[in-house]
């Protein structure tokens, strides 16, 4: 099992290799979006309650828009990663025959992971360093959320990319998976959702990654009291890593 | 599979094992007391008009008593006097480190002597406000075991 792991890890990291350069794109992208939004909205709020907190709309905004990035480029990053690789002109077939389906996955989690790890962490830098944003809690827990928001757009990628018969049919689902994710995110305030949804929003895998954020950012509490969110956020990718093995494990050799 | 679902319980244990039981009060103020002498872990809920806050002691840290006040409701009162900065104070909080190491129950009913060096988070920020004395009080009264 642990040689086939790390055999699929090798062909993972060497198809990453090759493609060096979308590689590098992939791995500023979060990092340019945040600069970005950094240089436009770096303007004090003066209106309403902010005021007293002299919050920026950077500051305001950027726990959603962390969370939304890092689900959107690690969703896209991956989405074509099975399916692409699928017959008749994938080398998935030939793969397969070496290596079964678990391991196979289990290592494309792990290289892709590796890698977001290290995107993560050029994030963390520029929210944190280049251009700070308000944060009265504890900055490790920035970093585990990230670490977890962009586990589950693996995770999620991977299992759309399973499922997709085509690259055309994953790419389609992609618009409509990060809106459903948008609109459940809590990105857009006073919106009352209705109350037989309201559930299902408060679970929603964004919500709990941009509330655990704002609630550590901005208002200061310890790990203690978002622990709950995390657990529903890791059991959501536990859930998704599953979904997408047994999916793959089914689906695999059709 | 085996060996994704043994990871799967490693990572369970790990994040139970990180959790240590911190002394659930409740309302009773005298119960915290007893346990912030020597800097125990304990959480009280203090309620005065309406106003709740919740205190939490973290437990000592490189000779420091960690302590988070977090505000969890705002009374009628100061809803109508400060409007849109009680809306802003609900769910904040005002987290110390109180470096010294002895009588820490009589440090912390004097926190605002912390304030400035000790303190961190968003209250500290609205101290700096016209709420500022109205939180300073609120503190006080609900800080006495």
């Amino acid at each position: 099992m642990i040689k086939s792991i790390l055999r699929a890890t090798r062909i993972e990291f060497s198809f990453m290799k090759e493609r060096k350069w979308s590689m590098l794109f992939f791995f500023i992208v979060p990092s340019l979006i945040m600069v970005l939004f950094a240089k436009i909205f770096l303007q004090p709020i003066d209106w309403g309650q902010y005021q007293s907190l002299n919050l920026t709309f950077y500051d305001l905004y950027g726990a959603g828009i962390l969370t939304l990035v890092m689900v959107f480029v690690t969703v896209q990053f991956v989405i074509l990663r099975i399916v692409g690789e699928r017959a008749p002109y994938g080398t998935l077939d030939r793969d397969l025959l070496a290596i079964p389906e678990v391991p196979m996955y289990i290592g494309k989690l792990i290289t892709n992971f590796v890698f977001v790890f290290l995107q993560c962490l050029l994030l963390f830098f520029v929210v944190t360093r280049l251009f700070p944003l308000r944060n009265y809690g504890d900055p490790s827990i920035i970093f585990l959320i990230l670490m977890l928001v962009s586990l589950f757009g693996l995770a999620l990628g991977l299992a759309i990319s399973i499922f997709s018969k085509s690259k055309e049919q994953a790419t389609q689902f992609v618009p409509f998976i990060v809106l459903l994710l948008f609109i459940s995110g809590g990105f857009m305030t006073g919106i009352n959702y209705p109350s037989t949804i309201q559930p299902i929003i408060d679970n929603s895998p964004l919500m709990l990654a941009n509330m655990s954020l704002k609630m550590t950012m901005l208002d200061g509490v310890s790990f203690g009291e978002i622990l709950t969110k995390i657990y529903v956020l890791l059991f959501w990718n536990i859930g998704l890593i599953l979904v997408g093995l047994i999916g793959f494990k089914m689906r695999g050799k059709k | 599979m085996r060996y994704f679902i043994l990871c799967f319980l490693l990572i369970c244990l790990f994040f139970v094992a990180g959790c240590t039981k911190t002394k659930d009060c409740g309302d009773d103020v005298k119960c915290f007391g007893e346990e912030i002498k020597d800097c125990s872990k304990a959480k009280v809920y203090v309620s005065n008009e309406g106003n709740k806050i919740k205190v939490t002691s973290k437990g000592l840290s490189k000779d420091e008593c960690r302590v988070s006040l977090r505000i969890e409701e705002v009374g009628w009162k100061l809803k109508e006097d400060y409007p849109t900065e009680s809306f802003i104070a609900k769910g904040k909080t005002l987290n110390c480190n109180i470096p010294i190491k002895e009588n820490y129950s009589e440090a912390i009913q004097n926190l605002e002597n912390y304030f400035d060096e000790s303190c961190s988070g968003p209250i500290k920020d609205l101290l700096d406000g016209r709420f500022g004395e109205v939180i300073k009080k609120e503190i006080k009264q609900s800080l006495k075991f």
